[in-house]
């Protein structure tokens, strides 16, 4: 969400909408000076000078009546710019409130109003206007009202959308505990959260009245001769468009630069109220390798290698120097909090970063160095030898083909399999992941399946293309406990059975135990330690790590407090030169934080590499050392 | 640390509570949660903890008025509180607070922290508004947020410091009952642990009742005086958090505990053995919503469990199960090991 002031920030920011906005200040202010500023009488008539073009006396020439065009458009305006008004602030203000009436209690209320402005939106807005002028004798208030309550659908839906969207959200639940009133929540809560699109079409309601207004004046509707408003200038420019062609362009060219304003600023707000447009448009769309870091050769023995990889966002590096590799059926635990780089590294090996990020290093899969290899070469790598399962099954999964479409696709493009032998294939492979009746799980759409139901499909989907490596990101976190078990049981046996890789990513040091075969535990965007499973357990090798265990409530005293670690990760843009994690350490020395620590083996253990200067005391101390 | 709660000392008190949702013309309504009763102490953490589709926070819910109670009552000192909305609310809340689980959506994203941390305050007549200001700064300090950020918009605050905000909004009116729904479950471990422990000695400062909302049996372990397990919107076991989590008495208690992974290699695989051995499909389910809803699952099911619905029964003092195989399930647990201290994370 946006604070208020970013917004105006950014729409300032803006030349075309900035612009707009200035023209349509000064058009405002000289309209509403028009007493001051305007030269003529707008009906003073003088047949010494009828259509003439601008000169002197009369900057933008005069009409067939001799009156000064300027004079008029100015008085003129102010016919237009009340209207407006009107139409616009009955419409925001009816819209508004029964929008988020019916956005934020909903029910059959909500129902009433909605089909309620449906209708209106049905009715022919123009013959309800002319019966309005009929029947109040050509009031221009009358008529700009009805416009008005004609409009009320465009901003009734938008904000009853939004309000509807943010009305489940918890901060509302949080406001009704403390026993704020419905209206006060809509007011306080829901309002400053849905304005940016209300504003937004506000703007481009204007510029809609703007258009119909004309139009009316055109007809003579809301205006009486010979009082001036823009549309009926245009009325009358048309009269001797033979005549004077010039005419025209002074109301004509009014209108539509006030429309043009509108819109544009309209266009503006739409990108300032919009979050994603810290983006720049200059980036480009894939992430770009670059080639700064000297091939390295493959390692002997790895069936993926990540080295010395590097990703940075826009300039702020998010990861550096990730290093390790997996052997064929071995099973690496990515194991850090957020903000420790762990999925920017498996969006590195799978080449999903977003666009902006910036990838150094190499990512050798099978003796190629993927991030130098050619396009076709990753895509078929990525495709068929390198598969991946995350924290939420239901992205992989397409909410509209059944679980037999979705994975019968897969099996055809992987293995060209068609007709029966495609099916076939389907319910071996819904079987291979435990589903106990492949069949009906196959006929079922992805919203009739539980959550582990639609992980062990998602597997499944990984599993069609034979992968070498499963890159698995988080894939229990958003699942019962129970059933986290049964999905780890799962991965355990197709590695055994199929022989694959198994790259598992988790916040949570139990996954780790009971899954992994070696451990790569992360913090702030580098790897702080790598060692075998029971190692990192046994005798955790970097303060980091120490922490992390002793901060697990699982096997805490009751009632002391548990060891938490002070402070937070630093973010990404303020990393220390030194140890990040140095300022949150009980063993951190000065020698810490002056230069970058290296990824080092610890003393007498072959596969134990730790990030840490101080990596004697730290295994020379009690494992309860670990906070300060 | 009590067991049992003395008449007289009971803060909450939920009896027979039963809430049950609509899923739309024709379908059955869903029974969320069927007669609970809960009853929580002066400066008590009770839990209750289950897996998705408990009833857990639906109870929560209910406790807080944001769902309506089908039937059953809610009392707060003695003061009936089910189904109280609109002017009552507002006079409750002085003494009912609530922590949410998402600390990226409890905080107004369009209010500074100060508006947010203050709102409780609003219902509260007689303040000035240096008064006001003093007690967010007060509260915000308690909580480790530099009051001098207030002015800040929550964006601007990391998932463990809004955290820390949304504990400082529900205790600016100093409450006797905090409702944490999943107060900790977004959190990291690190920052968790900052939570758990902040939350622990708020408690002690001013004998704060606790509602504990959560799934994580660890955490749960960790921080409650007692203990209330659900499944399916009943009661399966309830007692003291030591007896509970180290010695429990329901079947599905114990598979609950079991599936909890361990930071540990050797005890891991061990628990993944009978975590294994636990896991089991029985043909026994309840008709009707007759029977113990556990029974499709549990390894000790037999005919008699879904004959009809098991009472939740008073086994040991402060002790209650709702298994008609009590004694066969007690006897299994003792063999098992399933419980998180035959771990030794902690020593050196």
């Amino acid at each position: 969400m946006i604070g208020r002031f970013r917004v105006v920030r950014q729409f300032l920011r803006r030349p075309l909408g900035l612009t707009s906005a200035v023209f349509l200040v000064l058009v405002i202010i000289s309209v509403a000076l028009a007493k001051l500023i305007a030269p003529y009488d707008p009906l003073a008539q003088d047949y010494s000078a009828v259509l003439a073009t601008p000169n002197a006396a009369h900057p933008l020439g005069t009409d067939q009546l001799g009156r000064d065009v300027l004079s008029r458009l100015l008085y003129g305006g102010q016919v237009t710019l009340i209207g407006i008004l009107e139409a616009v602030v009955v419409a925001v203000v009816v819209g508004i409130i029964l929008g988020l009436i019916a956005g934020y209690l909903g029910g059959p209320l909500d129902t009433v109003l909605s089909r309620l402005t449906e209708l209106v939106m049905a009715i022919p807005g123009i013959v309800v206007l002319l019966m309005t002028y009929a029947l109040t004798g050509n009031n221009a208030h009358a008529g700009m009202f009805v416009l008005g309550v004609l409009s009320v659908p465009t901003i009734y839906r938008v904000t009853r959308g939004a309000a509807a969207a943010v009305r489940g959200e918890t901060f509302i639940s949080a406001s009704r505990v403390v026993g704020i009133g419905r209206g006060a929540i809509m007011v306080r809560h829901v309002l400053p959260n849905v304005w940016g699109p209300i504003i937004v079409n506000t703007a481009v309601l204007a510029a809609v009245t703007l258009g119909i207004q004309g139009g009316l004046n055109y007809l003579a509707l809301g205006v009486n001769p010979p009082a001036p408003s823009w549309g009926g200038m245009v009325s009358e420019a048309q009269s001797s468009l033979l005549q004077q062609p010039w005419l025209m362009v002074p109301s004509g060219l009014t209108i539509a630069l006030t429309i043009v304003a509108f819109l544009l600023i309209a266009d503006a707000l739409r990108d300032a109220t919009d979050t994603r447009s810290d983006i720049p448009s200059s980036a480009p769309r894939q992430a770009v390798v670059e080639d700064s870091t000297a091939p390295s050769a493959a390692p002997e023995g790895a069936l993926l290698a990540v080295d010395r990889l590097r990703v940075a966002f826009n300039g702020v590096r998010v990861v550096q120097d990730v290093r390790f590799s997996v052997a064929p059926g071995e099973t690496i635990g990515i194991v850090g909090e957020s903000g420790s780089g762990k999925t920017v590294t498996a969006s590195a090996i799978l080449d999903s970063l977003d666009a902006g990020a910036s990838v150094t290093g190499c990512v050798w899969f099978q003796g190629v160095d993927l991030l130098h290899a050619p396009a076709h070469h990753r895509r078929a790598a990525r495709g068929s030898g390198i598969a991946y399962i995350s924290q939420d099954p239901m992205v992989a999964l397409d909410p509209s083909f059944t679980v037999a479409g979705q994975l019968g696709e897969l099996v055809a493009r992987h293995h060209g399999l068609r007709g029966a032998a495609r099916q076939r294939r389907v319910l071996e492979l819904l079987d291979q992941v435990g589903l106990p009746d492949p069949a009906g799980t196959a006929r079922r759409y992805p919203h009739q399946l539980s959550g582990g139901m639609a992980q062990r499909v998602s597997i499944a989907c990984a599993l069609a293309g034979n992968p070498k490596v499963l890159i698995a990101d988080e894939p229990t976190t958003a699942l019962d406990v129970t059933i986290q078990g049964e999905i780890l049981d799962l991965l355990r046996r197709l590695r055994d059975d199929t022989g694959m890789a198994i790259v598992i990513i988790t916040h949570d040091l139990g996954v780790i135990a009971d899954i992994a075969d070696r451990v790569v535990v992360m913090y702030a965007g580098e790897v702080v330690e790598q060692a075998a499973v029971e190692a990192v357990f046994a005798s955790p090798g970097h303060p980091y790590t120490r922490a992390l265990l002793a901060a697990n409530p699982i096997a805490s005293e009751r009632g002391k407090p548990l060891m938490a670690i002070p402070g937070t990760v630093p973010r990404p843009g303020s990393w220390p030169t030194g140890c990040h994690f140095a300022v949150r350490c009980p063993f951190a020395t000065e020698a810490c934080s002056a230069a970058p620590i290296r990824l080092e083996p610890v003393a007498n253990s072959e596969d134990h590499e730790s990030r840490c200067i101080r990596i004697d005391e730290v295994l020379r101390s009690s494992r309860k050392e670990v906070v300060s | 640390m009590t067991a049992t709660v003395e008449s007289g000392s009971e803060v909450l008190k939920i009896r027979n509570l039963s809430v049950s949702y609509s899923q739309g013309f024709g379908r059955p309504r869903l029974r969320a949660v069927q007669g609970v009763d809960i009853t929580v102490g002066r400066g008590e953490t009770v839990s209750i903890v289950g897996e998705s589709g408990s009833g857990k926070s639906t109870i929560g819910g209910a406790i807080l008025g944001l769902t309506p109670v089908e039937s059953g009552s809610i009392e707060l000192y003695g003061e009936e509180i089910a189904g109280v909305t609109g002017k009552g609310r507002r006079a409750l809340s002085a003494r009912l607070q609530a922590v949410f689980q998402d600390p990226f959506s409890s905080l107004d994203p369009a209010r500074t922290v100060r508006d947010s941390v203050s709102e409780p305050l609003r219902a509260e007549t007689g303040l000035t508004s240096t008064q006001v200001r003093e007690r967010v700064d007060e509260v915000l300090r308690r909580v480790g947020v530099d009051p001098a950020l207030a002015s800040r918009y929550p964006s601007a605050f990391s998932g463990g410091q809004r955290q820390r905000i949304s504990i400082a909004r529900a205790l600016v009116r100093r409450p006797q009952l905090v409702v944490c729904d999943e107060a900790v479950s977004a959190l990291d471990v690190s920052v968790q642990a900052q939570v758990l422990n902040l939350l622990d000695e708020l408690q002690k400062e001013a004998g704060t009742s606790f509602v504990f909302i959560s799934h994580n049996m660890a955490v749960v372990r960790h921080i409650s005086d007692r203990i209330v397990v659900l499944y399916h919107g009943r009661i399966m076991e309830e007692g003291p958090a030591e007896d509970v989590a180290d010695r429990p008495a329901h079947p599905y208690t114990r598979s609950l505990l079991a599936a909890v992974p361990v930071p540990e290699v050797n005890a891991q695989r061990a628990r993944r053995m009978a975590r294994t051995a636990a896991t089991v499909r029985t043909e026994f389910a309840p008709v009707d919503g007759i029977g113990c809803p556990f029974a499709p699952r549990c390894p000790l099911a037999e005919a008699r469990c879904v004959e009809s619905t098991p009472p939740l029964v008073e086994f040991a003092p402060g002790r209650k199960s709702a298994c008609v195989r009590i004694n066969d399930s007690l006897a299994v647990g003792h063999e098992e090991g399933v419980a998180l201290t035959t771990l030794d994370v902690a020593a050196s």
